[in-house]
C-alpha cells in the first residue's frame, strides 16, 4: 500500500509534466489506491471486498489501453485498441452482473492481463524498430511494459499453479508472497515510468 | 505418512522449479531485448554519423561548386568587360591631339568609361554568392543572380515569389541556390532554352521551388542511366536537405524541376545542425 501511495502521489504531482500517454496511467494510480483502501475497509467491516475487483478492472483496462493507444504508432493497432475499450467495459459489466456475480473478477482480470501482455510485446517491437536515440532505461514505456509483462505473466503462473497447489493440499503462502512481491514490483516500475516520463512535444520551425 | 510428506515436498519442489524456470525465461527475454535494443541503437548511431559526414562532404562540394561558378563568372566579366573598357580608356588617353576641345571630350568619355568599370567592379564584388546567401537570403540572391543572367542576354529568366519569404537555414538555401545554378547551366548548355521561369512558394508549412524552361527537353529515363549526372546530383542533394525533388521532362517539351520542403519531413532535420 505504501508503494502504491507513493506512486499515486508522484503521479498527481507530475501529472502536468507527463506526456498524454502517461497521463492516463497517472490517473489510474490514485484510482487504484482508493480502490485498494475501500477494499481493505470492506474486508474489515463486511468481510467481502470482491466487488472492488469488478469496479477497478474497467478503469484499469481503459487507462492502460489509452496509454498504449497514444504510444503505439500502428494505425490498425490504435483502431483495435479504441474498439477494445468499450467492448471490454461492456464485457466487464456483464461479467460482474451475471457471470461472476459476488465472485472475484478473474475472467475480466485474466482477459485484461492478456491484453496488457500483448500491448507490452507490441511496444517492445515498436521500440526495437524505432530510431530512438534515448537509452532504454530512459524510456518510460519500457518500464511500464516490463511491469505489465512481469505482473501479467506472474498472475497467469499463479493461477495456473493455484489449482495444482489446492489439488495437492500444498500451502498457498508461496503464491500469496509471489503476488505481493509482484504487486510491489508493478507499482515500483510504474513509479519509475512516471518519474522519467516528460512531455517532449516540440514544434518544428524553420531556422 | 512419511511417503506422503515426501510427495508433498516433491510437489513443492516442482512448483518452485516451474516458477523459477518461468521467471528465468522472462528475465532471459528481457535481457535479450535490452541487448538487441542496444545493438540497434549503436547501429543507428553509426548510420547517423555516416549520414552526417556524407552531408558535410556534399555541402562542402556544393560550396566549392558555387564558388567555382562565381569565380568563373568574375574572371569572364573581368576579361570580357572590365579589361576591354580599361584598354579602351588607356588607348584613348594615349592618343594626343592638338585640339583642346577634342582632348576634353576624350577625357570626359574616358571618365564615363572608368565610372562604368568601377560600377562593374562594385557589382562583381557583390558576387560572392555563398556569403550573399548568408547575408541576403535566398530570394534576394536569386533576384540578383537572375538580373545578372538576364543582362547577359543568353536567356530570359523570370522570378515569381508567392507568400512571405522566410529563412530556410543557410545550408538548405545554399543547396537550393546550387540547384538553381545547375538548372540554369543545363538550360543553357544542353537544352538551348531561351526562357526560364523560377517560382518560389512560401506557405506556412511548405516551401516549394519550381524551375521550368522551354528548352529541348529530354527523356527522363536517362536519369537512371547516369547516376552521377548533374540532374541526379540535384535529386540527391535535395534529399540530403530533407526536400523532395522531382524532374519532369520530355523531348521537345522543356524541363520542369520542382523541390518541396515539407515541415513534417523536416522534423528529423530540426536539430539545428542543418
Amino acid at each position: 500500500m505504501s508503494v502504491l501511495l507513493t506512486t499515486s502521489v508522484v503521479a498527481m504531482i507530475r501529472y502536468r509534466y507527463l506526456s498524454v500517454a502517461f497521463k492516463s496511467t497517472a490517473i489510474l494510480m490514485p484510482l487504484t489506491f482508493i480502490n485498494e483502501t475501500v477494499a481493505k475497509i470492506l474486508a474489515r467491516t463486511v468481510h467481502n471486498n470482491l466487488i472492488c475487483s469488478h469496479v477497478l478492472t474497467p478503469f484499469e483496462f481503459t487507462c492502460i489501453s489509452l496509454t498504449y493507444y497514444h504510444f503505439l504508432k500502428n494505425v490498425t493497432t490504435k483502431k483495435a485498441i479504441g474498439l477494445f475499450i468499450p467492448i471490454f467495459c461492456v464485457f466487464d459489466i456483464i461479467n460482474a452482473i451475471w457471470i461472476q456475480r459476488g465472485q472475484f473478477a478473474s475472467n475480466s482480470i485474466l482477459t485484461e492481463l492478456i491484453f496488457f501482455v500483448v500491448y507490452a510485446m507490441l511496444s517492445y517491437k515498436q521500440l526495437i524498430l524505432s530510431d530512438e536515440e534515448r537509452s532504454l532505461a530512459m524510456q518510460p514505456i519500457f518500464w511500464l511494459s516490463t511491469a505489465w509483462l512481469l505482473f501479467g505473466s506472474t498472475i497467469f503462473l499463479k493461477w495456473a499453479l493455484q489449482n495444482y497447489v489446492v489439488a495437492h493440499h500444498i500451502k498457498q503462502d508461496i503464491l500469496h508472497h509471489l503476488l505481493t512481491y509482484m504487486n510491489i514490483l508493478l507499482y515500483l516500475l510504474i513509479l519509475v515510468a512516471l518519474v522519467i516520463d516528460k512531455d517532449e512535444k516540440k514544434r518544428f520551425k524553420y531556422r | 505418512m512419511r511417503k506422503e510428506g515426501l510427495d508433498i515436498n516433491n510437489d513443492i519442489i516442482t512448483v518452485v522449479f516451474i516458477a523459477c524456470l518461468f521467471f528465468a525465461l522472462i528475465v532471459s527475454f528481457l535481457i535479450f531485448f535490452v541487448v538487441l535494443y542496444n545493438r540497434r541503437q549503436a547501429r543507428n548511431r553509426r548510420e547517423k554519423a555516416d549520414l552526417q559526414s556524407h552531408y558535410k562532404q556534399e555541402l562542402l562540394k556544393t560550396q566549392i561548386e558555387v564558388q567555382d561558378q562565381t569565380l568563373s563568372y568574375i574572371s569572364r566579366e573581368i576579361h570580357d568587360n572590365i579589361t576591354q573598357v580599361l584598354s579602351f580608356v588607356k588607348l584613348s588617353l594615349g592618343v594626343k591631339t592638338a585640339d583642346p576641345e577634342q582632348n576634353r571630350a576624350k577625357i570626359n568619355e574616358s571618365r564615363e568609361l572608368l565610372a562604368q568599370a568601377i560600377n562593374d567592379l562594385r557589382d562583381l564584388s557583390k558576387s560572392l554568392s555563398f556569403d550573399s546567401i548568408k547575408a541576403m537570403g535566398l530570394t534576394n540572391t536569386l533576384e540578383r543572380e537572375i538580373k545578372r543572367i538576364n543582362n547577359s542576354g543568353l536567356i530570359t529568366v523570370t522570378l515569381q515569389v508567392d507568400g512571405e519569404a522566410y529563412t530556410l537555414g543557410e545550408k538548405r538555401e545554399l543547396v537550393i541556390f546550387r540547384i538553381f545554378q545547375e538548372s540554369v547551366n543545363n538550360a543553357l548548355k544542353h537544352a538551348n532554352a531561351k526562357q526560364m521561369k523560377v517560382e518560389l512558394l512560401y506557405s506556412e508549412k511548405v516551401f516549394n521551388l519550381t524551375i521550368s524552361d522551354n528548352g529541348e527537353g529530354f527523356d527522363t529515363r536517362i536519369l537512371n542511366d547516369f547516376e552521377g549526372s548533374g540532374l541526379n546530383n540535384m535529386l540527391n542533394r535535395a534529399k540530403l536537405i530533407g526536400a523532395k525533388a522531382n524532374i519532369e521532362s520530355a523531348v521537345g517539351k522543356g524541363c520542369r524541376i520542382s523541390l518541396t520542403l515539407d515541415e513534417v519531413i523536416q522534423q528529423i532535420y530540426a536539430d539545428g545542425t542543418y
